[in-house]
């Protein structure tokens, strides 16, 4: 009898497995058609591809179509503008997240809060696409908003679309425009979380607004920004694709400040047909990232094992 | 955390007039761009050559709407291909996502260490564009197909995180029961998991559905065929080249002269009938896209 129910438990025990792999089914075919296939298609990079011979069936390159990238200028121009532009992001990003929250924090009425958030977050409702629409309408040379300003006060007109130097600030204030609202969130709710008992303790010796702003709400949320600086960290390899191809108009002239490993990627291989390089310098990115990503969610791991990744 | 958002405030503080004025000048940087655009597409074109841009229109003028609702064909195509792909793509990825993330919650499933690592690896290490789009267009033929909008970005781990992490939340008990009376795993999902997790459920399709609404970058790689075109793609399309785009929206041979032809404003009122719906809609939503932001920086 006992043995019985062993083996009726055991094959109901396998039943329900079985009924809930089946549920993940769909997921795992997905995520291996569309995710895993790719990545075995990397040995792209080293091959010369042939359209009917296929990915694996087109004969070896070896390093050729790496070398034919590091050997380029472009090489270098595309790395430095991927991590100087994303470290910038993340830096500004993260400073204007948390003043924006603290500000937040110091709205007294919930109805007030709630309207605020409401008009800050709309940006972020917006496609790239979107966006690129609005910095044309202000920075077109010859219609746009700011150039009106510009004549207003009696300066000269700047051809935007074709000064390469303005436009790491022009794409950061985009990037903060669209995403501060959203992004001082995650600050604002730690910053709710903070014990109430800090701040009376801080009033009763006698701190100001200021004074507890400095000494208690920013030490409290000290861990999660350095948490969530380091997870960006991990991803400053992989640019925004949609703000760099979107928001510069793909204009050639501005390639020398703009132009980061996803736009290149993306132009050897729509505009260029170069498919070899182009999978050489994804798979050098896809690596890199991996790299960073293991690296920073170490040190995520050390400081505060519930915030890491995995 | 959810608790602690919606904390009663002391009534007796007051806001200082410097944090009101900070956030009206905020939400002023927030409102004036969509007010310039709004504004262009009601200008004359003439008028935009000759004054530029402003945030309100020197005199009316609705050519550019005339025109957009005498030669609606592209932009209701192309509604009604976001409207597909968002409908469809929401409902198939809340679908499958919620049905692996509770397979991920339930205790009495084994393999949950494998496939949490299968789930969570392609946020570590991607193929990236090209294998994908020469695996896409090439083996799957995706190319000039509405699934190449939808199947590619159907699954999104972060979502699948935040489902498993409400799942593993249920209260077990609960399930034990469902079994004791003969429920099979399908039955306690359907049945009772999901009605209990319409929360997040909403949270997950919300965020979901705005991904899909915005939906350009697999249209811009896949799509050549005029009429799948979703919004998102027909703007960009129209940024780069207005002219092919007018064309096509006017297959009679032009014979009005080409200057009296809207441009610049048209350009601008496709852009506020294509994204303005949505962006009156949105807001109504917020509560669920600033949970998916909390939500969603717990760990997988």
């Amino acid at each position: 009898m006992k043995k019985n129910t062993k083996q009726v438990k055991k094959k109901m025990y396998l039943k329900d497995n079985l009924q809930l792999l089946s549920l993940a089914l769909p997921t795992i075919i997905l995520l291996g058609v569309f995710c895993y296939w790719p990545m075995f298609g990397v040995i792209l990079a080293f091959k010369d591809y042939k359209v009917p011979k296929g990915i694996f069936g087109s004969p070896w390159a070896g390093f050729k179509n790496f070398e034919f990238f590091f050997q380029s200028q472009d090489a270098w121009r595309v790395t430095r503008n991927t991590l100087a532009l994303n470290f910038m992001f993340i830096a500004v990003g993260i400073i204007c997240g948390v003043v924006f929250a603290l500000i937040m924090f110091e709205v007294k009425k919930a109805g007030h809060v709630k309207v605020y958030q409401t008009v800050s977050i709309i940006p972020s409702f917006l496609s790239w696409v979107a966006v690129g629409y609005i910095v044309y309408a202000l920075l077109d040379p010859g219609k746009g908003i700011v150039n009106q300003i510009l004549v207003f006060f009696g300066m000269e007109k700047i051809p935007w679309y074709s000064e390469a130097k303005y436009w790491p600030l022009i794409l950061l204030l985009s990037k903060i425009w669209q995403s501060v609202g959203l992004g001082s969130i995650i600050y604002y709710a730690a910053l709710m979380g903070v014990d109430a008992e800090l701040y009376e303790a801080a009033e009763i010796d006698g701190a100001g607004r200021l004074k507890k702003t400095w000494y208690v709400s920013i030490p409290q949320i000290v861990p999660i920004i350095i948490i969530m600086g380091i997870l960006d960290i991990g991803k400053i390899f992989r640019a925004d694709f949609g703000l760099f191809y979107n928001v510069t108009r793909n204009v050639g002239a501005l390639y020398p400040t703009t132009d980061v490993i996803d736009t290149y990627v993306f132009r050897a291989l729509m505009t260029q047909g170069n498919i070899g390089m182009a999978s050489a310098v994804g798979l050098f990115q896809s690596v890199v990232c991996f790299v960073t990503l293991m690296a920073t969610n170490l040190i995520v791991k050390k400081i505060s094992p519930e915030n890491a990744l995995f | 955390m959810k608790r602690a958002i919606t904390k009663v405030k002391n009534p007796k503080e007051k806001t200082s007039v410097w944090v009101h004025l900070f956030f009206i000048l905020f939400g002023f940087i927030c409102i004036v761009p969509f007010m310039i655009i709004i504004s262009a597409s009601f200008s004359g074109e003439t008028d935009l050559a000759i004054n530029g841009f402003s945030v309100l229109p020197r005199k009316w003028d609705f050519t550019a709407y005339a025109y957009l609702f005498k030669n609606p064909k592209t932009i209701v195509n192309a509604y009604a291909v976001t409207i597909i792909i968002t409908a469809v793509g929401t409902f198939l990825g809340v679908l499958f996502m919620s049905m692996s993330a509770y397979c991920l919650a339930r205790s009495n499933f084994r393999f949950t260490g494998i496939l949490t690592f299968y789930i969570f690896f392609p946020t570590l290490f991607s193929g990236g564009l090209v294998p994908s789009y020469i695996i896409n267009t090439q083996y799957l033929h995706l190319t000039d197909k509405l699934a190449a909008l939808i199947l590619p970005t159907l699954i999104n781990v972060f979502h699948i995180i935040m489902l498993r992490t409400f799942f593993k939340q249920l209260p077990e008990s609960l399930f034990e029961a469902a079994k004791m009376d003969g429920a099979s795993e399908y039955h306690i999902f359907f049945r009772i998991a999901i009605p209990l997790s319409k929360p997040v459920i909403a949270t997950v399709a919300f965020l979901g559905a705005l991904i899909k609404w915005n939906e350009w970058y697999n249209a811009m790689l896949y799509i050549r065929k005029d009429e799948l075109v979703p919004l998102q793609y027909m703007l960009q399309r129209m940024m780069q080249n207005l002219r092919s785009l007018l064309d096509a929206m006017q297959n009679a041979p032009a014979m009005v002269n080409i200057q009296d032809l809207p441009g610049e404003n048209l350009r601008m009122a496709m852009l506020v009938v294509a994204i303005g719906p949505m962006m009156l809609v949105f807001p109504f939503f917020q509560k669920y896209f600033t949970r998916g932001m909390t939500v969603g920086a717990v760990k997988g």
